[in-house]
C-alpha cells in the first residue's frame, strides 16, 4: 500500500466511523426516547377499572333499592349509593373515559340510561315493591353493556399491552443492534486511536532522538555555540562556549549577553548581532578576545545567523572558533617567509659577488694576456732582433759590436725574467706563500738606503727626502717588503715623471701610524683609472712606452696591508702624483692604520 | 388537654357542623365531635382559599379549581402523623405521606370551574394535584391519589 492511500485510509477510516457512531447514537437516542414516550400510561387506559367500578356502583345501587325494601338502609344510605352510582355514570361521560367507551361500544346504553335518570331518580324516591320491577329493567341494559365493555376493555388493553410490549421489543432489538453498530464503531475508532497513540509515541521517540543526537553534536562539538532570543538573552550555551567564556551553561541560560561577557559589548560584536537579529548573516575573523582568567588574547572566528520560526525571526545563533593557534601557525609561516626571502637575497648577493669575482677574474685574465702579449713581445723582439743582426752579419762584426748586441739581448732576457718574478710574486702572494715578518725597521734608513742601491737605474734623476723633524720615522714592519713596496712606488714615480723634474720623499707621522708619501710630478686619468690604479694587471694611459706588466702597486698594496698598513693615492695639487706608503708604529698600531687606509681609499 | 399537647395558646374550639362533608379522624389536636374535627362546606370556606389550575387525567382541558390546602387544613386541625388515609364515599381508600403536602400544592378542591363540586359527581370534595406544575406528578402513581368524592381522612 503506497504512502498516499495509506494516510488517506488514515483519515477516512475514523471519519465513516465517527459518522456511523453518530448516526447510530442518534438513531438510538430516537428509539429509547420513542419507548420512554410510550410508557407512560394514562388514567384512561386503566378503563377496567373504572367500568367494574361503575359496575359495582350500579349493582350496590339496585341492593339498596333491596334493602329500603327491606328496612335495612336508610335513605341517606339510598342517596349515598345513588350519588356513587351517578358519580360514576358521570366519570364513564367524561371526555376521555367517553371516547374509550364509544371505542367499546357502549356508548348507546350509557346514553339511553342518562335518558333514563329522571325517570330512576323518581322510582327510587318512592321506591317500593312495584317499582323494583321498572328499576331493573332501567339498570339491567347497563350493566350487561358494562359486562360487554369490561370483557372488550379487557381485551383492547391487553391488546394494546401486547402491541406495546411487540413494538418496543422491535425498537429494543433496532436499539440492540445499534449498539452493536456503534461498539464497532468505537472498536474501530479505538484501534485508529491505539494506532494513532503508538505512531505518535513512535514520532515523540524518534523526535527525542534527534533532538539527543542535536545537543551531543552541539555539546561535542569544538565551536562554541550559543543561542539567543530576540532580547539577547541566551538560551543555547554549549560546553565549549564554557571553556571558552569560562562561564557555566546553568549561569548563562536565560541571562543577557552583556553580562555573561564584555566581549559582547564591544561595538562591532554587538552591531553584528544586532545584524543578525534583523535577518541577516554577519563573518567576523580574527576578532581579539581577553578572557577573564589569563592575561594572553585569544583570536576568535564569529558568525551570526538568524534563527527563524516560519518567516518570524526568533532570535540569533552565534559559532564562536578559537583560531589563536591557527593564527600563531600563520605568523610563523610568515615569519619563516620572511627568513626564506632573506636566506635568498643574502644567497642573491653572494652569487652577485661570485659573479663579480668571476668577472674581475675574467678582466684579469684578460689583463694578464694584453700584458704578456705587450711586455713579453717586445723584450723578445729584441733578443730576435740581436740574434738576426748576428747571425747576419756574422762575419763582419767587431768584438765589440757583439758585446753590444749580446749585452741588450740579455738587458732584455733580464727584463723578462724580473717580469716573471713579478708574475710568480704575485702568484705566491694569491697563494698566501708570503710571510711576514715585522719589527721596528726606520724607514729614513730604508729610503736612503734604497736611493744608494738604485742610484745607476735612475738615470741621475734627483731623489729629494725630507726627514720627519721629531726623530726617526720608526715603523713596526718587515723590512724587505717595506723595501719592496718603497722600490715599487719609486720605481713607478721615475717610470712616470718627467726626466727634469724631482722625486720627493717625506714622512708624516702620528700617534699610531707613520706614512712614507713619494710625491712626483705627473697626471693620472680620471676616476675610473684611479680606481682601477691598485689591480693587478692593470696598466694607465701614461704608461705607453714604458716597460711593465701591472703588478707593483697592486702588491705594494698588498704587502703594505700585510703589515697592518696601505698604500694610497692621496689628494694632491693637479701636476702632482702623491702615493703614501701608511704602516704602523707599533703592532697596536696595525689596526688604526688599516681603518685609516680604508677612509682614505675612495679619494 | 390539648393545650398541653401542644404547648400553644389554646385553640378555639371547632363549630360543630349540622350536615358535615369532611371527617378528619386520628392525630389530630383539634376536634368538635367524637375525637374528629368535622367540616361542612362554610367551615372549609372559612379557612384561606386557594386556586389552582391544572389538567387532570379523567377530564378535558384545563380546569380551574377553588379550595384549600392540604397543609392549612391539616395545621387547622393540628394533624400529626406520618401517613394520611382518604376514604372516599365509595369505599375508595389510598394513604398519602404527609410530607407530600409541604414538597406540592395539594388541593382540597370544592368548586370546579366555578361550580360547586357535587356529591353525584366528583363531590363535595376533591384532592387535586398540580399536575401542570411539575411533570413528576404526571405519573399514573399520582393520577390514583386524586381522590374525587372525598369524605374521610385518617391520621396516622
Amino acid at each position: 500500500m503506497n504512502r498516499r492511500a495509506r494516510s488517506l485510509l488514515g483519515v477516512a477510516l475514523p471519519v465513516s466511523a465517527i459518522i456511523i457512531f453518530v448516526v447510530l447514537l442518534a438513531f438510538s437516542l430516537m428509539r429509547l426516547s420513542d419507548i420512554e414516550r410510550n410508557m407512560r400510561l394514562e388514567a384512561t387506559q386503566n378503563m377496567l377499572w373504572v367500568i367494574s367500578r361503575a359496575h359495582v356502583s350500579s349493582l350496590q345501587l339496585g341492593e339498596a333499592v333491596a334493602g329500603i325494601l327491606a328496612g335495612e338502609v336508610d335513605p341517606a344510605g339510598m342517596e349515598l349509593r345513588l350519588n356513587v352510582f351517578l358519580s360514576r355514570l358521570a366519570l364513564l361521560d367524561d371526555g376521555p373515559q367517553r371516547r374509550r367507551m364509544e371505542l367499546l361500544g357502549a356508548s348507546a346504553s350509557l346514553d339511553a340510561l342518562r335518558g333514563s335518570l329522571p325517570e330512576l331518580a323518581s322510582l327510587l324516591k318512592d321506591a317500593g315493591p312495584q317499582t323494583m320491577p321498572r328499576i331493573r329493567a332501567l339498570l339491567s341494559p347497563y350493566n350487561a353493556a358494562l359486562t360487554e365493555a369490561a370483557n372488550k376493555a379487557m381485551v383492547a388493553e391487553w391488546d394494546d399491552l401486547g402491541s406495546t410490549l411487540d413494538a418496543t421489543r422491535k425498537q429494543l432489538w433496532q436499539i440492540i443492534i445499534s449498539m452493536i453498530g456503534i461498539s464497532l464503531a468505537g472498536t474501530v475508532l479505538c484501534v485508529h486511536f491505539v494506532l494513532a497513540i503508538r505512531d505518535a509515541r513512535q514520532r515523540t521517540r524518534l523526535l527525542n532522538q534527534e533532538k539527543a543526537f542535536s545537543e551531543l553534536l552541539i555539546g561535542s562539538s569544538g565551536e562554541g555555540i550559543i543561542a539567543v532570543d530576540m532580547e539577547r538573552r541566551c538560551t543555547v550555551w554549549n560546553e565549549a562556549a564554557e571553556r571558552l567564556f569560562n562561564v557555566s551553561a546553568g549561569r548563562a541560560t536565560g541571562v543577557a549577553l552583556g553580562d555573561l561577557s564584555g566581549f559582547f559589548e564591544v561595538d562591532r560584536i554587538e552591531k553584528a548581532i544586532g545584524e543578525a537579529l534583523r535577518g541577516g548573516a554577519v563573518a567576523l575573523l580574527d576578532q581579539p578576545f581577553f578572557p577573564d582568567h589569563q592575561s594572553e588574547p585569544l583570536y576568535v572566528d564569529l558568525r551570526c545567523f538568524s534563527l527563524r520560526d516560519g518567516g518570524r525571526i526568533m532570535g540569533t545563533i552565534l559559532l564562536i572558533s578559537d583560531v589563536t593557534e591557527r593564527r600563531a601557525v600563520q605568523r610563523e609561516i610568515a615569519d619563516h617567509r620572511d627568513h626564506l626571502e632573506q636566506l635568498v637575497q643574502a644567497r642573491t648577493q653572494e652569487l652577485d659577488a661570485a659573479l663579480t669575482r668571476e668577472r674581475a677574474t675574467a678582466d684579469l685574465y684578460r689583463n694578464f694576456g694584453t700584458m704578456i702579449s705587450h711586455q713579453f713581445r717586445t723584450p723578445l723582439a729584441l733578443v730576435d732582433s740581436a740574434l738576426q743582426r748576428l747571425v747576419r752579419r756574422r762575419d763582419r762584426l767587431t768584438p765589440a759590436e757583439i758585446l753590444e748586441r749580446g749585452t741588450q739581448a740579455r738587458s732584455a732576457i733580464a727584463r723578462l725574467v724580473r717580469l716573471v718574478e713579478s708574475t710568480l710574486d704575485a702568484a705566491r702572494l694569491d697563494a698566501g706563500q708570503i710571510e711576514v715578518r715585522s719589527q721596528a725597521c726606520d724607514l729614513g734608513l730604508l729610503v736612503a738606503d734604497i736611493c744608494t742601491r738604485q742610484a745607476e737605474d735612475m738615470g741621475g734623476r734627483r731623489i729629494t727626502v725630507t726627514p720627519p723633524v721629531d726623530g726617526p720615522p720608526i715603523a713596526h714592519c718587515d723590512p724587505v717588503h717595506a723595501e719592496h713596496i718603497l722600490t715599487n712606488l719609486l720605481s713607478n714615480a721615475l717610470k712616470y715623471s718627467p726626466k727634469e723634474t724631482l722625486i720627493g720623499i717625506s714622512f708624516t707621522v702620528d700617534q699610531s701610524r707613520i706614512a712614507c708619501i713619494v710625491t712626483n710630478t705627473g697626471s693620472l686619468g680620471g676616476a675610473l683609472e684611479r680606481d682601477a690604479l691598485f689591480d693587478r694587471y692593470y696598466r694607465g694611459s701614461n704608461t705607453e712606452g714604458c716597460p711593465g706588466i701591472g703588478v707593483g702597486l697592486y702588491m705594494a698594496k698588498a704587502l703594505a696591508r700585510l703589515q697592518g698598513g696601505d698604500v694610497c693615492l692621496q689628494a694632491s695639487e693637479p701636476g702632482t702624483v702623491r702615493m703614501a706608503m701608511v704602516l704602523p708604529r707599533s703592532v697596536c698600531g696595525s689596526g688604526a692604520v688599516a681603518a685609516a687606509s680604508v677612509a682614505q681609499e675612495p679619494a | 388537654m390539648l393545650a398541653d399537647s401542644f404547648g400553644q395558646a389554646q385553640p378555639l374550639p371547632l363549630p360543630s357542623p349540622a350536615a358535615p362533608i369532611l371527617s378528619v379522624h386520628g392525630s389530630v389536636a383539634r376536634a368538635n365531635a367524637d375525637g374528629a374535627a368535622h367540616f361542612d362546606l362554610e367551615m372549609l370556606r372559612a379557612l384561606p382559599a386557594t386556586r389552582l389550575e391544572t389538567t387532570t387525567a379523567v377530564t378535558d382541558g384545563v380546569r380551574r379549581f377553588d379550595g384549600v390546602l392540604m397543609r392549612d387544613l391539616l395545621a387547622h386541625v393540628g394533624a400529626q402523623g406520618k401517613t394520611l388515609t382518604a376514604r372516599a364515599l365509595n369505599d375508595y381508600a389510598i394513604e398519602i405521606a404527609m410530607e407530600e403536602f409541604d414538597r406540592f400544592d395539594i388541593l382540597v378542591a370544592y368548586e370546579m370551574d366555578g361550580e360547586p363540586l357535587l356529591p353525584s359527581d366528583k363531590g363535595p370534595l376533591w384532592i387535586v394535584y398540580p399536575r401542570d406544575r411539575h411533570a413528576e406528578l404526571q405519573d399514573i402513581r399520582f393520577d390514583y391519589r386524586w381522590v374525587w368524592q372525598l369524605r374521610w381522612i385518617e391520621i396516622r
